[in-house]
């Protein structure tokens, strides 16, 4: 079980709810995903279509919100909303998301561990967005950070753990759960990172807008499954040089 | 009297309050949280507060993200 704060999770997928074809095509993704936690932005109300509302879609006790900060670019913003997610919500969890240049989406580590800092002290649970840097690693912790998601790569761009070495090195030092967050675009990607000993990913763009959106769901989960399995039972050590499987006595009758 | 809302000009009854402009936006209250000038509006008060002229109001709610 994976336990963030004070709140144990079954599955260690935690999916998002961008980028979906429709509300049908999410929630069904979404429950073939297994997920019990579960990202949602906000935005401005659209005045024309208020009966869209993707909390009617979505069932509070079977999936856990975690409301993120997207859009913002820099503490303060992310502060706001925030503090809009809580009221709008009554949630004080929050993934929090600071980046600050559109182009790459890349996390500001500054204002991240700033506004990680302030949130913390105003009675939020965090797990921000981040590099996969191992010192900002720490220091998000040293200020209460109660789990860490460093990205495999950018946001939305499908190319899986490109930041592996980090990304053990963030592993081995942490003292919260490690969430690998952005850029895993198949299910080999998520078991990748999980065999890596990461606690959790999160998935959105690679299930959302697969051809098959429930089917890919249900193969991140298998995926992730698999690779946390084969963490626990201690991979191989990996050799340059060759080792036989079978056994190299016995072969005296060949020859 | 016009106030802004969601960044656009809007059209309410003089001594109206924000539920009754919810409900003439045909929002439900509990799914929408609004600040009015950069402050958050407590659920609670939202039929007690009465809207003034130009006053500036966001309507936010949970859209899918990631």
């Amino acid at each position: 079980m994976l336990k963030i704060a004070d709140k144990t999770f079954r599955s260690r997928l935690f999916g998002g709810t961008g980028k979906f074809a429709s509300a049908q095509v999410m929630k069904d993704a979404l429950d073939a995903s297994g997920s019990e936690m579960i990202t949602v932005a906000l935005r401005r109300v659209d005045l024309t279509n208020p009966d869209d509302d993707i909390m009617a879609n979505l069932d509070r006790d079977k999936y856990w919100f975690l409301p993120n900060t997207s859009g913002a670019r820099d503490a303060q913003e992310a502060i706001r909303l925030a503090n809009l997610a809580r009221a709008v919500g009554n949630i004080n969890w929050l993934k929090l998301e600071v980046t600050p240049d559109p182009r790459t989406l890349l996390p500001d580590p500054i204002e991240t561990l700033k506004a990680t800092e302030l949130l913390v002290k105003d009675g939020f649970i965090v797990l921000p967005y981040m590099n996969a840097d191992p010192i900002l690693s720490l220091r998000l912790q040293d200020v209460g950070a109660a789990a860490v998601m460093p990205l495999g790569s950018p946001i939305g761009t499908n190319q899986g753990v490109l930041t592996r070495f980090q990304v053990e090195i963030i592993i081995d030092q942490a003292r919260v759960p490690v969430v690998v967050d952005a850029g895993l675009g198949a299910p080999s990607h998520a078991a990748a990172a999980m065999e890596m000993g990461a606690d959790a990913v999160l998935v959105n763009t690679a299930i959302a807008v697969a051809g098959d959106p429930i089917r890919m769901a249900r193969a991140f989960a298998q995926a992730v499954e698999a690779g946390r399995t084969a963490y626990e039972s201690g991979l191989g050590a990996q050799d340059k040089q060759a080792a036989a499987s079978s056994p190299e006595i016995g072969l005296d009758f060949l020859r | 009297m016009v106030i802004i809302c969601n960044g656009k000009e809007q059209e309410v009854a003089e001594g109206s309050t924000l539920l009754q402009l919810l409900n003439q936006l045909q929002l439900a209250p509990d799914t929408v949280v609004v600040e009015c000038d950069k402050k958050i509006i407590s659920r609670d008060d939202y039929g007690g507060m009465m809207l003034s002229e130009g006053q500036n109001l966001e309507l936010i709610r949970f859209v899918g993200g990631g």
